[in-house]
């Protein structure tokens, strides 16, 4: 999950390689353009639904936590 | 009459003195306050002694740049909003530009400020200063409604950013527009988006205190999770928004409305670029009472001149109108020759009114090439403004937008000339030559470049220093060589349409 994660979150925004370990937020690799892109992408390409209450700094602040809420919605 | 800005702010204050006049995060002060608050920065600045400068406010986003911007006005100068985000280069090149007589700034930008070698004032002393009414009163009777408000930067197509400078009497006429067409009253409560170096947010700002309404900041940060924003302006019962269509998308493609009534909004406005008609119908399907309008027009006449009040249903790709121009704003379509168009031909949008900015601050040059005598008018003096939009007229008599004559982009709102881009490059060693185009579909800058083969960090780095975050180039490709047209120059052209055909490679990339 987290390659297929990686894989496209690198194709919305390549800077995101630089930053596997950094708040995406606070660093403002995911601002309010970006996460449509994100959030679009993430739906799509693993046929899920995020709900909009889901999109939440605490889900999209890392790689990390992008990662854990993609589990969580593909189980 | 009115004359002065100030006198919508002192009118609020006298009519609803405890009424809430700008709020964000931490708070929010009365119109007494504000009042109160403006006349003390201003009494600090006119200390200094100077009249007619520029106050230069590098401040975060909060309701106490907003008084910093009344302050100075209160001291008989004009104010220049700066966006402290942008790299140091840039603020070197805009204060050259206007020589600021002081730097108002707050703690988190102070010592940076301080390196710039220039006179730099914390909010929070100026604001402790008693008012001293004598001394601003002299200044305001020597005041005229042609004196400047403001000074906005905006992209300069040869690197140097040009300051669009407003008077009084622009902002006026502008706000009282507004009133009369949107009926904004005591009662509103806008919801702010814009940065206030921005022409939209002269309309929060103005629109709000001429007519005693409250000004909302809204943190920047909730624009990226749109449930939490529209649950924050249901607690701040916000009615009126005038938000980038970047904006209003985000919430509608993440389906935020579908979780969050939105009881309190009713107005709901939108400028700087176009507004997909698929997000509009979201909005109108959800918030199906609310008014709203498409407004249009550059920082050179105020805010816009052009508006539209959505009045009929649009299938998802029909395009929103432009609409007409406001009362007492009058367009004119011009050719090549400086003619009218024929009807219905496409032309260069000009404007002539009041709300025509006074020109470029400290540049006569590019003021002369656009602020220009009207064509058609040879008997006495009257400037219009060349806006560089095509524009043309249906048959229902509503403006149509066909493009730019130059190379100026809108990005999420943002106004960006591509060359500013290439000047910033052409200094980053080992690039030769350099284009910019942009990718309006997927709203992606590309950099094209020639000369030795340097990593994207690197490319990114070299901007950075001398561009806002905003216009960074999204894709970096070096090529052999960059394709010409017949006429020798770079064909911008041929490279939009390999690149959007996936194509480059044919081009010669490396």
């Amino acid at each position: 999950m987290r390659n297929k994660v990686l894989e496209i979150l690198y194709e919305v925004n390549p800077k995101i390689a630089d930053h596997l370990t950094d708040n995406l937020i606070e660093s403002g690799i995911i601002d309010s353009f970006e996460i449509v892109n994100v959030v679009m992408e993430l739906e799509e390409e693993l046929n899920i639904e995020i709900d909009p209450e889901l999109i939440s700094p605490d889900n999209f602040e890392s790689v990390d936590a992008i990662v854990r809420l993609m589990e969580r919605l593909s189980e | 009459m009115i004359k002065n800005v100030l006198q919508m702010l002192e009118n609020a204050a006298r009519l609803f003195p405890d009424k809430a006049a700008f709020s964000d995060s931490n708070g929010s002060v009365s119109y007494r306050e504000a009042f109160a608050s403006a006349k003390s920065i201003g009494t600090c600045i006119t200390k200094m002694g100077q009249k007619g400068k520029a106050v230069a406010v590098v401040m975060e986003k909060n309701k106490e740049a907003v008084i910093s911007f009344m302050g100075a006005v209160y001291s008989g100068n004009f104010y220049v909003p700066i966006d402290s985000k942008m790299p140091d280069d840039r603020i070197r090149k805009i204060f050259d530009i206007v020589d600021p007589t002081v730097i108002l700034t707050d703690e988190a930008n102070y010592e940076r400020m301080k390196c710039l070698e220039k006179k730099v004032v914390l909010y929070w002393d100026a604001v402790k200063a008693i008012p001293d009414e004598d001394a601003l009163m002299a200044i305001r009777r020597k005041a005229i409604d042609t004196d400047p408000v403001y000074a906005l930067f905006t992209s300069g197509s040869t690197g140097i950013p040009k300051g669009v400078v407003c008077c009084h009497r622009s902002v006026i006429d502008y706000a009282d527009w507004l009133i009369e067409t949107f009926s904004f009253d005591e009662n509103t409560i806008f919801g702010n988006q814009t940065q206030f170096y921005f022409s939209m947010s002269v309309l929060d700002i103005y629109a709000a205190i001429r007519s005693a309404a409250q000004l909302h900041i809204i943190p920047q940060g909730l624009f990226t999770f749109p449930v939490k924003l529209l649950e924050h302006m249901n607690e701040h019962k916000i009615n009126t928004i005038y938000w980038v269509p970047t904006a209003l998308c985000t919430v509608a493609n993440l389906r935020a409305l579908n979780k969050v009534q939105m009881p309190y909004l009713k107005k709901i406005l939108f400028a700087g670029e176009l507004m997909p008609t698929k997000q509009l119908n979201i909005w109108r399907e959800h918030v199906p009472n609310a008014l709203y309008a498409n407004l249009f027009g550059p920082t050179e006449i105020t805010d816009i001149g052009i508006y539209y009040i959505v009045n009929r249903e649009f299938e998802d790709d029909e395009p929103i109108p432009i609409g007409k121009a406001c009362d007492n704003v009058d367009l004119l379509i011009l050719d090549e020759n400086g003619q009218e168009a024929a009807e219905g031909e496409i032309g260069e949008l000009c404007i002539r009114g009041s709300f025509l900015a006074l020109g470029y601050y400290n540049d006569q040059e590019k003021t002369k090439e656009v602020f220009v005598q009207n064509p058609l008018n040879p008997h006495y003096p009257e400037l219009i403004y060349k806006t560089g939009d095509l524009v043309s007229i249906n048959d229902c008599g509503e403006l149509l937008y066909h493009g730019r004559k130059d190379f100026q982009i809108k990005r999420r709102g943002n106004r960006i000339e591509l060359g500013e881009i290439e000047a910033a490059a052409g200094g980053i060693d080992g690039i030769e030559m350099c284009v910019c185009i942009y990718d309006d579909k997927k709203q992606k800058i590309i950099f094209f470049y020639k000369g030795r083969e340097i990593s994207e960090d690197g490319l990114a780095k070299g901007l950075g220093g001398k561009i806002p975050e905003y216009m960074q180039p999204d894709r970096y490709i070096r090529l052999e060589d960059l394709p010409y047209n017949a006429n020798g120059k770079i064909d911008r052209k041929q490279l939009k349409g390999a690149y959007i055909n996936g194509k480059f490679e044919e081009l010669g990339r490396v």
